[in-house]
């Protein structure tokens, strides 16, 4: 019998007009627990997260989050151009003090970013920043899309590990979608594979992956 | 040898003021060719009066009591007018209701509004700041809709996402985003409010450079009616530069 602080995702359809995107999507997921939503680019990734974020009410389901703030990294970083980046972490949390914000900024690795202005970084280091914004409000769903793309392997692997260490550590239930199997593989309990022509569902786990590709990187948690 | 630059600021503002000065001087050339001071005074004519009128007070008390409508008439017009746009920028169903309203209110002559509103509320002060909001809202309206309709959707993804209070997305996420449109529309909105003032004063209040005008214009006194003329929009050129283009400036800073 899961808990009330489960996430319950239940998506028997989902369509944008005659094209049908999501079909009988359905998972849930613990606090502390790291699901990953595993698909090529297009197939409905984007959709699943934003119904789960609540941001698409238009579809046949359910989805119940768990209580307590949501955090969300969007494909693009959405820093407000007009605000600097410490004033983009406490838009979400504005009780965040200088040593919280210097600590979520080392985190991400952007120390030395704290009072510069969106336009004065790089595309990546917005993306880090955004990842920071989310962990500020000490999620209790933590929604990640694509959050490590376009950052370099090594620095995403190492990154993505301390992010969830850190979401996991406030309990957090991470959600994240990736096209990239072995960065799921490296941070996921669970993927759940979207998508295939005929855009059934199905559900697997990490370990079986694994045993099916036993050249993936990944390493068992 | 040419640079392929254009001209310094010192050399564009040596043309402006040479552009200004051949003004000058052609009216004072039409002036004395046409030997008519009554008729078409010459800039010295119009200056002494200006000088006249400004040392004895009248002219400021009038400039004054006008400039007083005009603010009182700007900020209930943004105001009512922000609000208005805001709704039909946001929602589509709000905007199939205000949009023809919309259209008929700008197509209104603003010397019809002024009469009527005249005629229904009689000649009250109340009356005159109502005519010029009447004939002022819509092109508020206009500017802010546009501002609206172009407010990012992903921003308010982000503010729901984190649920922001409304306080707070309003200050920090659809005001600076706002804020070119919200300068726009005063920038427009005054330029266009002193002059519908003055034609309300014109008509209908007993004080103020409409007023003064009115009399001046039933003396035949062309001089006067130019001196308040140009003083007052001297005035409101000073104002536009020195507080809104300011403002403007600030509100797109970080830009």
């Amino acid at each position: 019998m899961p808990g009330a602080e489960t996430l319950r995702v239940s998506i028997a359809s989902k369509r944008f007009g005659a094209r049908q995107v999501l079909t009988d999507l359905r998972f849930s997921a613990a606090p502390g627990e790291v699901l990953a939503l595993l698909a090529p680019s297009g197939s409905g990734k984007t959709t699943a997260l934003r119904i789960v974020l609540g941001l698409d009410r238009a579809f046949e389901g359910e989805v119940v989050r768990p209580p307590g703030p949501m955090g969300a990294v969007f494909q693009d970083p959405r820093l407000l151009p007009w605000l600097d980046v410490a004033a983009n972490l406490r838009l979400v949390s504005p009780a965040l003090g200088a040593t919280d914000i210097d600590g979520l900024l080392a985190l991400v690795g952007l120390e030395a970013a704290r009072l510069r202005y969106p336009r004065e970084i790089s595309l990546g280091m917005a993306r880090r920043v955004a990842i920071a914004r989310a962990l500020a409000v000490r999620p209790a769903l933590l929604v990640l899309d694509e959050p490590f793309a376009s950052l370099d392997p090594m620095l995403a692997l190492g990154l993505s590990r301390a992010v969830i260490a850190r979401a996991r550590a406030d309990g957090a239930t991470v959600l994240l979608a990736s096209h990239d199997l072995d960065q799921a593989l490296a941070i996921a309990d669970r993927i759940i594979i979207l998508g295939g022509p005929d855009l059934r569902t199905n559900q697997t786990t990490a370990a079986s992956l694994r045993a099916q590709f036993p050249f993936l990187s990944g390493e068992p948690r | 040898m040419y640079s392929g630059k254009g001209p310094s600021l010192a050399g564009r503002t040596i043309s402006r003021l040479l552009s200004l000065l051949g003004l000058v001087a052609l009216w004072w050339a039409a002036a004395w060719l046409g030997h008519d001071p009554g008729r078409f005074p010459g800039p010295g004519a119009v200056g002494l009066f200006a000088w006249h009128a400004l040392a004895a007070g009248e002219m400021l008390g009038a400039i004054g009591a006008t400039l007083g409508r005009v603010a009182c008439a700007f900020v209930v017009s943004m105001l009512i007018g922000t609000a208005i746009g805001m709704l039909a920028g946001r929602s589509p169903r709000a905007d199939a209701v205000i949009d023809p309203w919309l259209v008929i209110a700008l197509n209104l002559p603003v010397l019809m509004v002024v009469v009527l509103v005249y005629i229904w509320m009689g000649l009250t002060e109340a009356a005159a700041i109502l005519a010029v909001c009447i004939a002022k809202i819509p092109t508020v309206v206009v500017t802010i809709r546009e501002g609206a309709r172009a407010l990012d959707p992903a921003l308010d993804d982000l503010a729901q996402c984190f649920a922001l209070p409304p306080a707070r997305r309003w200050r920090r996420i659809i005001l600076p985003q706002m804020a070119p449109y919200l300068a726009a529309a005063a920038r427009s909105g005054l330029s266009v409010t002193w002059k519908i003032v003055l034609i309300v004063e014109l008509i209908g209040r007993p004080d103020g450079v409409g007023f003064e005008l009115n009399l001046l214009f039933q003396t035949f006194d062309v001089a006067g009616i130019i001196a308040y003329g140009l003083v007052f929009a001297l005035v409101m050129l000073g104002l536009e530069t020195l507080v809104l283009q300011k403002l403007e400036r600030r509100a797109n800073a970080w830009r």
